[in-house]
């Protein structure tokens, strides 16, 4: 293999498929980034078997051909390289990369390309497209509610439902849940439900772009396909059932007020300053007047915070993990939110105005 | 207090918090009695917790938890699997202590300890003045026959007194072990066939690992005893591999050594094989064997053994090939007088 491509876009490419490739593996070749010149254009591939990525470089190929590098010395060489035109070659006999740019070379030794495992072919499938800035969005605001409790794995992603002519992505970890909705409509397929593991949504968030650009999903039993500016994201699912989301959200309230998000999000982030070590709580009250937050750690001291707000219903008072709360106002882009509530026993509801779309609900805690 | 009592109670009648300890297997299976009888099933994903003992934040984890209130049920339920937290003083114990003294009426806790509590410990006195802390003494006899026998009944069988006799000879009272085993024993003889299974069966079926890796080590020092070296350092070799301690061997020929040179000296003083093994402590059996192994060794070259052993015992800390020297103790022993 002989080609020739410049640092700037080689090095995008490292770094793209380099999320996929696992730390800590026991089959030595995933730690290494497959290339394999396809056309003219140089392939890029990372896996740790459970997610999967691959992108392409423009290249001028002069030899066609494949070979597996290590990916921790290969990306740190590539980055240390000017930005000039780098001809990479690669020797299959004994499985040796030779990498030169203006006047540096580097020898470093690979694995043969046919060790690697292939990327899942995932073609039939339920299909549909969503802008990459949307998508970006809806995991945005739901993937911080995964569990991490490894005792159970089904929570440790997002639900994705497809319905005919709504996406919803839903994620929880038993003290929130996050739900967010959205319309597409280009959905073809039987398929209506999949867990998407953790990590994926988190790489497709670094991943994906601002922009209007469409990306093309498909949905597999136990494999889902994303592919959008180049590049391709493959994972596989979390098997499992996910619990009755629908029986956590609420759909009465005895209080409801509407809050400035920006003020709300700011007065936790200082009422959580004094909030009791270990436990994170603060108390809410809802008043006709305003609303107040307060935090207490007997040994440090006592925060007070006040907002306006208007308010329909009876007045009540709820204690909540700060954190939990602050998790949602961070990825709320609206002006306002809607809370709704009915007690201090009961799960909060967090609305945005733009009804139905998003809807955080999240678990009161005792007010001590 | 029974923990079948415990099963029994409402949701309501239950204590803030329990702590169980004991047989692994039976406080496992305990906890989830306990969560499938207290937990409401449909919601079980929202109305209980299992904490495990896994990551830093493990304490934080069950403080958060309990604060939590209970959904679409009257009490949350909150579980923690825990092998350090009653054993020794962990970093944020006080806070524990702090949320059990101010312990939310809306949660039950239920801690299961794999390790044996420390009763002097804060935190277990806490948890038993507030709440109950409960033994599942390892089975023993009678009730370790009965377990095997029901585990046998539940699946429509029934079991010979000899074959329950070599399982337990075979397993102890590892329970774990036990249930898998009988598992492989049941499908092998078909759970529909209504038969009793005999010792036959049992044979048949069981994994025989353990017995032959314990058998190494007897053998081992049985060969000491005999003075056959070649055999004691194949045997030892063997034991090595499978992963035995060089400490631990060192242990069991010291035991052999120091059993052969009491047997020998008590013999002396014409005592008989049943008496020496009843002051000794021992069954009269291995007492047999060392008196005819002690015949090998003068009771001076015996006490020169325990010399050699201690030598060995430095040398394995401050030496660094625990093979080399444990190969050259073997040679050592086996020159000693008669």
């Amino acid at each position: 293999m002989r080609v020739k491509l410049q640092q700037k876009e080689f090095y995008q490419g490292i770094q793209t498929v380099r999320k996929a490739v696992s730390s800590k593996t026991t089959l030595p070749i995933l730690s290494g980034i497959l290339l394999k010149t396809e056309g003219d254009k140089l392939k890029l591939v990372g896996t740790d078997l459970e997610i999967g990525i691959e992108c392409f470089v423009n290249t001028q190929v002069i030899q066609e051909g494949a070979i597996v590098l290590p990916a921790q010395h290969f990306t740190n060489i590539i980055r240390e390289l000017p930005n000039e035109e780098i001809i990479l070659s690669a020797e299959t006999s004994n499985n040796t990369a030779q990498i030169k740019c203006g006047n540096s070379q580097f020898n470093i030794h690979g694995s043969p390309a046919d060790e690697f495992p292939l990327l899942p072919e995932v073609e039939s499938g339920t299909k549909l497209t969503i802008e990459q800035q949307r998508l970006k969005k809806i995991i945005e605001q739901i993937k911080f509610a995964t569990s991490k409790d490894e005792n159970k794995p089904f929570l440790s992603g997002g639900l994705l439902l497809l319905e005919d002519e709504t996406v919803k992505l839903i994620a929880t970890d038993t003290y929130r849940l996050a739900y967010k909705e959205n319309t597409i409509t280009d959905k073809q397929g039987e398929l209506t439900k999949a867990i998407i593991p953790n990590t994926t949504l988190q790489e497709l968030t670094k991943l994906l772009d601002n922009q209007e650009e469409k990306t093309k999903i498909v949905l597999t039993d136990n494999q889902i396909l994303f592919k959008f500016s180049g590049i391709s994201v493959v994972s596989r699912l979390i098997e499992g059932q996910f619990p009755n989301y629908k029986q956590v959200i609420p759909d009465t309230s005895e209080t409801e007020i509407v809050v400035n998000t920006q003020q709300l999000l700011q007065a936790t982030k200082r009422a959580a300053l004094l909030a009791k070590e270990d436990s994170d709580i603060i108390k809410v009250n809802f008043n006709e007047d305003g609303l107040i937050i307060t935090s207490n750690a007997p040994e440090i001291g006592q925060a007070y915070e006040e907002i306006p707000i208007s308010l329909v219903g009876q007045e009540t008072e709820i204690a909540f993990n700060a954190k939990y709360l602050l998790d949602a106002l961070k990825v709320i882009s609206d002006e306002e939110v809607t809370i709704k509530l009915s007690g201090p026993l009961a799960p909060g509801v967090i609305k945005t105005k733009s009804e139905q779309e998003y809807i955080y609900v999240i678990m009161p805690v005792r007010s001590a | 207090m029974d923990p079948k009592q415990i099963l029994q109670k409402d949701l309501n009648q239950l204590a803030p918090v329990y702590l169980v300890y004991g047989d692994n297997y039976l406080i496992k299976e305990f906890s989830e009695q306990f969560i499938s009888t207290f937990v409401n099933q449909e919601m079980k994903d929202f109305g209980c917790d299992l904490i495990t003992e896994t990551s830093e934040d493990f304490i934080y984890k069950i403080i958060n938890s309990t604060q939590v209130m209970p959904f679409m049920s009257d009490k949350r339920i909150v579980v923690v699997h825990t092998t350090n937290l009653f054993s020794k003083k962990m970093d944020r114990s006080e806070s524990l202590i702090e949320l059990l003294d101010d312990f939310p009426k809306t949660t039950r806790l239920l801690f299961v300890s794999f390790k044996k509590p420390d009763k002097r410990l804060k935190l277990y006195k806490k948890v038993a003045s507030i709440g109950e802390a409960l033994e599942f003494k390892e089975l023993k006899y009678k009730r370790l026959d009965d377990w095997i026998k029901n585990k046998v009944r539940a699946e429509g069988l029934t079991i010979s007194f000899q074959a329950i006799k070599l399982l337990e000879s075979t397993f102890n009272n590892d329970l774990q072990r036990l249930d898998t085993e009988l598992e492989k024993i049941i499908t092998f003889v078909g759970p529909t066939s209504k038969k009793e299974i005999n010792k036959q069966d049992v044979a048949k079926v069981i994994s025989k690992d353990q017995l032959l890796k314990e058998n190494a080590i007897f053998d081992f020092v049985d060969a000491i005893g005999k003075k056959k070296n070649s055999q004691a350092l194949n045997l030892l070799n063997q034991i090595m591999i499978d992963g035995g301690s060089s400490k631990q061997i060192l242990g069991m020929i010291a035991r052999q050594i120091r059993l052969m040179l009491q047997t020998k000296s008590l013999y002396r003083k014409n005592l008989t094989v049943k008496q020496i093994a009843r002051k000794l402590n021992q069954h009269p059996y291995p007492i047999e064997k060392c008196l005819k192994q002690s015949k090998n060794f003068s009771m001076d070259s015996l006490e020169e053994g325990l010399e050699e052993l201690h030598q060995t015992d430095i040398n394995l800390v401050s030496k660094s090939n625990p093979e080399l020297e444990m190969e050259l103790l073997v040679l050592k022993l086996s020159q000693l007088g008669q």
